[in-house]
């Protein structure tokens, strides 16, 4: 018999599916795609909404990619056989077992471990990159600072991981994204070169690249996919600076 | 073998870094015990970045933690080998050398004469130098302070 909330899990993904299919955002096992959605008001709470969507519920691999976030507020998608999501969904949901919910989730949904809103995680990176200046880490060179603003602030999501930056032994700017083995990265010259780089979350280098121009918009929705997926599994906050 | 002469690649290069200096390594958010070794804790000065050959340790009947500054600091390294596979650009232009350090005095640590330099090519600029060093910073994985 399919309960009430099997049926919205349905519902919820199904939609998601089809948003996704009329945007035309190719569906292979290597693309990502991430949409924001409040899927508390679609669910009767915020644990009911939690089987559905926590990766570690899932116990086919080909699905793990379907994961839920910050308090409701995004879900991740990784389309590999949509029809195995939804009925994933809907199964997760009708055994409505919270038991195996990750510690991190259960955290994060009853306030453990707030995960920190897109202005609060660029707040953290300015706090940082004004302690490298004023330490005489980075030469305060003005294109260089606003490409590094340009990109932190481009790709920081809200419960998303934290910026972590650094400064280079030549006066370079370094930022990255690190959630376990996943990384993503970029360097900044004063010159106004850099180069960007990502691992997944194997470890493997997914790309390492010199840019001296704007990102294409390929390299730029490969970021942010990626950035995504490591969102899922951010556990921890980055000390204070 | 002397200053330098190639390292054999099955050498194993180690580089000494702090645990609690945030410049040495990226903190993981996932907090599952990886360790992500930071370009900030390599040292390109003057020729290459420092590193010291595991196998001369071994020859001067010393352990590893002899390049340690502090007890608590920790050692990272990887192979020769390895080192010279990186590739970025379709170029693969790190090469680890030789480049013992004398030993003169009494105080002069033993260590020295185990040191090595991972190099570039002449003339590398300091922002492929940076791109390179978070290249390998990314490769060198913690390792036992005992063999």
């Amino acid at each position: 018999m399919t309960s009430l909330l099997e049926k919205t899990a349905r519902a919820v993904v199904t939609s998601h599916v089809q948003d996704t299919e009329a945007a035309s955002i190719p569906n292979n096992s290597t693309t990502w795609w991430w949409a924001e959605e409040n899927l508390t008001d679609r669910f009767s709470s915020i644990d009911s909404a939690a089987p559905a969507f926590e990766p570690a519920t899932f116990a086919d691999a080909a699905i793990q990619g379907v994961s839920y976030i910050s308090a409701g507020r995004f879900a991740c998608f990784k389309p590999v056989g949509l029809t195995s999501i939804v009925d994933a969904a809907a199964d997760n949901v009708a055994r409505s077992d919270l038991s195996h919910l990750s510690g991190s989730w259960r955290s994060s949904v009853r306030g453990g471990s707030r995960r920190l809103m897109k202005f609060e995680l660029l707040e953290q990176a300015a706090k940082q990159l004004t302690r490298l200046i004023a330490s005489g880490g980075v030469r305060a060179n003005q294109d260089q600072l606003r490409n590094v603003g340009t990109f932190v602030t481009s790709f920081v999501v809200d419960g998303g991981p934290s910026p972590q930056i650094a400064a280079t032994e030549f006066g370079a700017v370094e930022v990255a994204w690190v959630v376990g083995k996943s990384a993503v990265g970029a360097i900044f010259d004063d010159d106004g070169s850099y180069s960007v780089w990502a691992q997944d979350w194997n470890g493997d280098e997914l790309f390492d690249l010199d840019l001296e121009d704007a990102m294409s918009t390929g390299l730029q929705e490969t970021i942010a996919a990626q950035l995504c997926e490591m969102s899922t599994r951010v556990r921890l906050a980055i000390p204070a600076v | 073998m002397g200053a330098g002469d190639r390292v054999a690649d099955e050498d194993i290069l180690l580089r000494r870094f702090n645990p609690a200096e945030r410049s040495h390594y990226w903190f993981d958010q996932e907090g599952v015990g990886e360790k992500h070794f930071k370009s900030g804790g390599l040292s390109y000065k003057p020729d290459g970045f420092s590193v010291y050959q595991d196998s001369k340790l071994i020859v001067l009947a010393v352990e590893r933690s002899v390049v340690l500054e502090n007890p608590g600091w920790k050692i990272a390294g990887t192979t020769a080998a390895h080192v010279r596979s990186l590739e970025r650009g379709g170029k693969k232009l790190l090469d680890a050398i030789e480049n013992p350090i004398p030993v003169d005095d009494e105080g002069d640590p033993v260590r020295n004469l185990a040191h090595a330099l991972i190099v570039l090519p002449e003339g590398t600029n300091g922002s492929q130098i940076s791109a390179w060093a978070k290249k390998l910073a990314k490769e060198l994985v913690e390792l036992s302070l005992v063999r």
